[in-house]
């Protein structure tokens, strides 16, 4: 007669527990995937050519912050609160910058954002300070910066300047926003895929104990990843700034947490070192066209923001169901 | 050891970085000529009797709680209402709020606490202020409404409402989309309207105004109504949206997006569209209701059929003259309200300079 091994029964409970877990989550994406189904299906003009662009419209800008919200999320420092600002930021640097010529223009932009989410990752990486507090900090005194040297004003570009212009042109009639993130999403995939920084951070975000005790530049790392976000944030801004034709500090608008449920959707882990760029295009873009049927089949401003949340609360359940199964 | 030099080095790193990004947002966003908020002149001024009344108000406190001056349109009303109670002798104490409806109830309350000679407040949540104004009156603290019609429950306990005509500015926007879509031989059409803030007293005075002149137009038909909350890229997205969804049921004729900036972005989304735009083109006829400088180009351009005042700074002037009478005693009537404007490619030589400066 035996007696059943303790260490025996611990990874068949784990299993069992797993798979059940594993079951919830894929049926609740299941279900999911059938409402998205029949909404498309159902829903009147939702496979027209028209509206298919005006969904990739709408993923465009929130997608390419996703895409830098993302970048932090796998460092493992949850979110920024401030990239919405940044982009408000990068708007106006950019419609003020074009006097200096489109060029220039640019490269300020881009130097502004990432230097001024740099810094918050270089706060957040070398002494660990909490990142919610930081980038809530850091989006006050760029507000506070930007509202004092603009004086409260609308910035505008200079009069007559068309050098930007083919930033709202629609080459084969998609917005020039979507190129650019589809651009940016092969570009930054590359990074995080191929290169020593992009799987530093990917290992920094699964554990940053073991990163830091293994040797790997941990700050440096994780102000990579804040200035990659605020480039990001950045050339949204740009964007925005051109497609506008003005800007203040409120273009920003819900552009942070929109991001914010872009990521969670691509499945990504709000925890660090698991998805990728693509999923947040994914994400972005999977938001865009629930929003985009719910309007279509008439339903109000409300229940198209409690649709979003409810999606992203099933999403973050499945992604955590799904990483303890793994865990196990 | 190793950990201290790291942080210095990191600390050095950070200086240079913090400096640039200082530097580069200075560099980006200097003073621009192009940007002057310096408010015009209008011919609004004072009533003749307010000027006799300035001696008598030296030194009255008066507290304002408002939006904030991040917004274009709100500071140059603030500003312009500061200005003048300050020229006149009063003190002015001035709390923002950035729209948030709990740090305007706590501003209230800060104010009320002080027991100044009035408490002028900008709604950022018509009924969220109703309890502050009821402990306003009850404290025998006078509070006046500005800008938006105030809520039911806080009308009883208001000194007085100083507000814009936001009636006449949805009225002026459907004769705008109306007057544009005719020009073009046309007897009726489908339109759209993509408001401000929804369930808030200003974006439903506008609709019931802009739905009575439809009313009696009966071959203008309003397909879909949208909240924007008064935010551009929102309302470009859920124009291209509308665009799409009745491209098959005969198009867009007229759209109206609740302020100019909105209008700026359902005008974008038209061109990302390949949607021809004004009446020379026979396109899209679009229209704002309270005017911004993008509206103003626009109308230039022949994009933008039209808009409405309320201009920041002519509204502005129309409020302090009024508190400068009630500070020196004398009576101002419950409901006060500003005759607004309408804006066309007509009467721009009229309202283009006012309407320019947010």
């Amino acid at each position: 007669m035996s007696t059943p091994d303790s260490t025996a029964i611990r990874p068949l409970a784990a299993i069992y527990t797993g798979s059940r877990r594993q079951l919830i989550g894929r049926a609740v994406a299941g279900v999911l995937i059938a409402f998205f189904i029949f909404g498309a299906v159902t829903t009147d003009s939702f496979t027209s050519i028209q509206n298919i662009r005006a969904i990739l419209v709408a993923t465009g800008f929130v997608g390419i912050v996703a895409v830098g919200m993302t970048v932090i999320m796998l460092s493992g420092n949850l979110f920024s609160l401030s990239l919405g600002t940044t982009v408000s930021v990068g708007a106006i640097t950019f419609l003020w910058a074009l006097k200096l010529g489109l060029v220039p223009a640019i490269l300020i932009t881009l130097g502004v954002g990432t230097a001024a989410c740099a810094v918050q990752g270089l706060v957040i990486g070398a002494i660990g300070a909490n990142p919610i507090i930081v980038t809530i900090g850091a989006g006050a005194l760029q507000a506070g910066v930007a509202a004092w040297l603009t004086d409260g004003s609308s910035i505008f570009p200079p009069a007559g300047d068309k050098s930007f212009d083919f930033m709202t042109s629609t080459p084969l009639g998609i917005a020039f926003p979507v190129y650019v993130l589809v651009v940016l999403v092969i570009i930054c995939e590359l990074v995080m895929r191929r290169t020593r920084f992009g799987k530093e951070v990917y290992l920094v975000g699964e554990n940053r104990q073991a990163a830091t005790a293994a040797g790997l530049r941990v700050t440096l790392i994780i102000t990579g990843a804040f200035a990659i976000a605020g480039a990001c944030a950045a050339l949204a801004g740009m964007l925005l700034g051109a497609f506008n034709q003005n800007a203040t500090l409120l273009v920003g608008g819900t552009f942070t947490f929109d991001a914010i449920a872009a990521a969670l959707v691509g499945g990504s882990a709000v925890t660090g070192g698991r998805g990728s760029v693509t999923r947040a295009l994914f994400g972005a873009l999977i938001i865009a066209a629930i929003s985009d049927m719910l309007l279509l089949r008439g339903y109000s401003t409300g229940i198209q923001i409690m649709v979003k949340g409810l999606l992203v609360l099933f999403v973050v359940v499945i992604v955590q169901l799904n990483a303890r199964e793994d865990r196990a | 050891m190793r950990i201290s030099k790291t942080l210095q080095s990191k600390g050095r790193i950070a200086a240079v970085v913090a400096a640039f990004a200082v530097v580069g947002v200075a560099a980006g966003c200097g003073s621009d000529s192009s940007s002057s908020t310096t408010p015009a002149k209008v011919d609004t001024a004072a009533p003749a009797e307010t000027t006799a009344a300035v001696a008598d108000v030296k030194g009255k406190k008066v507290v304002l709680v408002s939006c904030f001056d991040q917004n274009p349109w709100c500071k140059i009303y603030n500003h312009t209402i500061i200005d003048g109670l300050k020229a006149a002798g009063v003190d002015v104490t001035y709390l923002e709020d950035g729209f948030d409806p709990n740090v305007q109830v706590q501003n209230l309350k800060q104010a009320i606490a002080a027991k100044p000679d009035a408490v002028l407040v900008v709604a950022s949540d018509d009924n969220s202020i109703v309890p502050a104004v009821t402990q306003a009156k009850a404290a025998g603290v006078p509070i006046f409404n500005l800008n938006g019609r105030a809520a039911d429950g806080s009308i009883p306990n208001l000194t007085s409402s100083i507000l814009a005509n936001q009636k006449q500015l949805g009225q002026y926007a459907a004769e705008n989309l109306i007057e544009g879509i005719k020009a073009e031989g046309k007897t009726g059409g489908n339109l759209i309207a993509i408001t401000g803030t929804a369930g808030t007293n200003t974006a439903k005075d506008r609709m019931e105004a802009f739905n009575e002149v439809l009313a009696k137009n009966p071959t203008f038909k309003l397909v879909a109504t949208e909240d924007g909350s008064w935010d551009q890229v929102k309302s470009a997205k859920i124009a291209q949206q509308l665009f799409a969804k009745y491209a098959n049921q005969g198009g867009i004729q007229g759209a109206y997006g609740m302020a100019d900036y909105m209008a700026a972005g359902i005008i974008q989304s038209a061109k990302q569209a390949n949607l021809p735009l004004g009446v020379k083109n026979k396109g899209l006829i679009v229209t704002g209701s309270n005017c911004f400088k993008v509206g103003i180009d626009a109308i230039k351009a022949g994009e933008q059929y039209g808009t409405a005042t309320q201009a920041p700074s002519v509204e502005g002037e129309f409020v302090f003259p009024l508190i400068i009478d009630f500070l020196a005693g004398k009576k101002i009537e419950a409901l006060n309200q500003k005759e607004e404007g309408r804006v066309t490619a007509d009467t721009l030589g009229e309202f283009g300079e006012v309407c320019s400066l947010a």
